[in-house]
């Protein structure tokens, strides 16, 4: 029944997902715009795709769970997923699933569009070192997504917060410009990002760093995890759980 | 075995008492109807059964479980009216919403689709079944809400004013419905502004006032 529950909640994000085909379209092309003018910046293409798909990838995911509860908040629904027969962080999952389908699809587009123009070349991609990492670090992805969805549960409009991790995150990650060149405390502020260490990972090949990089990532989990049911449970005492 | 049962229940907004320990047993088969002003508290009433809302003190067992501690074990066989016709998403079919909402409940397969056929022809959605709900009237979102909250075949109803934006037929075959599931052996609790229709249908009145469930009717 479990997972039958989950595959319900998939299959109902990716068909309310479907109606708004048009915002996958604005994405992709908003996507592609960055890119060219990434491309233009930089001299290493490949890697600078890579990494502003690993951006994409983390943002993405980062801002879901905090979107989707604000939208089911205004449209008066949040209440009735809360009503589900299995606990609440599952059903935020397969909701977080239909948005990494998503993310695929706008990639996957992107890069293919990206090598018929030639800017880059699909057999130097590292696409299944990608889709690895990408694998690595969607549990403490998920849990950031949880912890800013516990935020919105209590504070309901939190935009301004995901402003800030979202840009934070494009400058930390080291698409613009490498990390070495960033002052020695940036150095460390950038490593606490999961995106900036997923790109480190692409870049140098060490099985170790694979290992550290996943148990960070489940750190992040346990940690939004707790901030989340934290926040579900001050907005029950307070009644204000569907409130916007 | 009571279905619902509440102890020594409080609740307080900031400086606003609610609730001062209530308590209350109620059991299958039975209609219980909720008046009072607004604000007084029958929708945080229909919430704190449910578990969207935590007391400040005291428990809420439904089915002798304790819904704050194992809140999705308890989830199958409870069935939630609340906020009307914005409770549906309006992006997917008539018939889309209620499968998914009896699958959210952990029903599916044949036994959901018979159960939303159903639904369909008592609440008369059928012929607009797979039209988005974002196209249906008011009236037509409301009864699809109701028969989304009824889709998984729940032992215990709570409806949070059911009954506004329905005409008068509608109203009816609502109040026969409700009839119909107590008789199934089945515990429905209304909060209503509609002193008649409550009067009309339910085994007994609970009107809240000043922080307590002060007169039985």
């Amino acid at each position: 029944m479990f997972f039958k529950i989950l595959w319900n909640e998939i299959k109902k994000e990716i068909l309310t997902a479907w109606s708004y085909r048009l915002q996958w379209l604005g994405e992709f092309l908003s996507l592609l715009i960055f890119f060219i003018f990434l491309v233009a910046l930089t001299k290493e293409k490949q890697i600078a795709g890579v990494s502003y798909c690993l951006w994409f990838y983390s943002i993405l995911i980062i801002g879901d769970i905090s979107g989707k509860i604000s939208t089911e908040m205004r449209s008066g629904t949040f209440e009735q997923i809360y009503l589900s027969a299995i606990p609440i962080p599952f059903l935020l999952f397969a909701k977080v699933v239909s948005a990494i389908v998503r993310s695929f699809i706008i990639m996957g587009s992107l890069l293919s569009f990206l090598c018929g123009l030639g800017y880059i070349t699909l057999s130097s991609l590292p696409i299944i070192k990608l889709t690895y990492v990408m694998l690595l670090i969607t549990p403490g992805l998920f849990g950031l997504s949880l912890f800013l969805g516990g935020l919105t549960i209590l504070l309901k409009d939190i935009g301004w917060i995901l402003n800030i991790i979202n840009n934070s995150l494009l400058f930390l990650s080291g698409i613009f410009m490498p990390i070495e060149s960033f002052p020695a405390w940036l150095q460390c502020v950038s490593h606490i990002s999961l995106t900036t260490n997923a790109i480190d990972l692409i870049k140098v090949n060490h099985s170790n760093n694979e290992l550290s990089l996943f148990i960070i990532s489940l750190i992040y989990l346990g940690f939004g995890i707790g901030i989340f049911l934290y926040c579900e449970k001050k907005a029950k005492l307070r009644g204000c759980l569907g409130h916007y | 075995m009571e279905s619902v049962k509440i102890n020594n229940l409080s609740k307080r907004y900031s400086d606003c008492c609610v609730f001062q320990r209530i308590n209350f047993s109620f059991y299958p088969g039975k209609i219980i109807g909720l008046l009072g002003d607004n604000g007084v508290g029958k929708t945080t009433f229909i919430k704190l059964i449910c578990g969207l809302i935590y007391p400040d003190e005291g428990e809420v067992f439904v089915n002798g479980i304790d819904i704050k501690k194992q809140r999705s074990k308890i989830m199958q066989n409870i069935g939630v009216f609340l906020e009307g016709s914005r409770s549906t998403y309006w992006k997917l079919t008539a018939w889309q919403n209620l499968l998914y909402f009896s699958g959210l409940k952990g029903t599916f397969g044949k036994l959901a689709h018979n159960r939303a056929k159903k639904l369909l022809h008592i609440f008369d959605l059928w012929d607009i079944r797979n039209t988005k709900v974002e196209f249906l009237s008011f009236g037509m979102k409301q009864r699809l809400a109701l028969a989304c909250s009824l889709s998984h075949d729940p032992f215990i109803i709570l409806l949070d004013e059911p009954t506004s934006g329905l005409d008068k037929q509608s109203s009816t075959i609502f109040e026969r419905f409700i009839k119909q599931l107590a008789h199934e052996n089945k515990l429905v609790i209304i909060a209503s502004h509609d002193h008649e229709m409550i009067e009309r249908i339910s085994h007994s009145t609970l009107i809240i006032k000043n922080g307590s469930i002060n007169h039985v009717l």
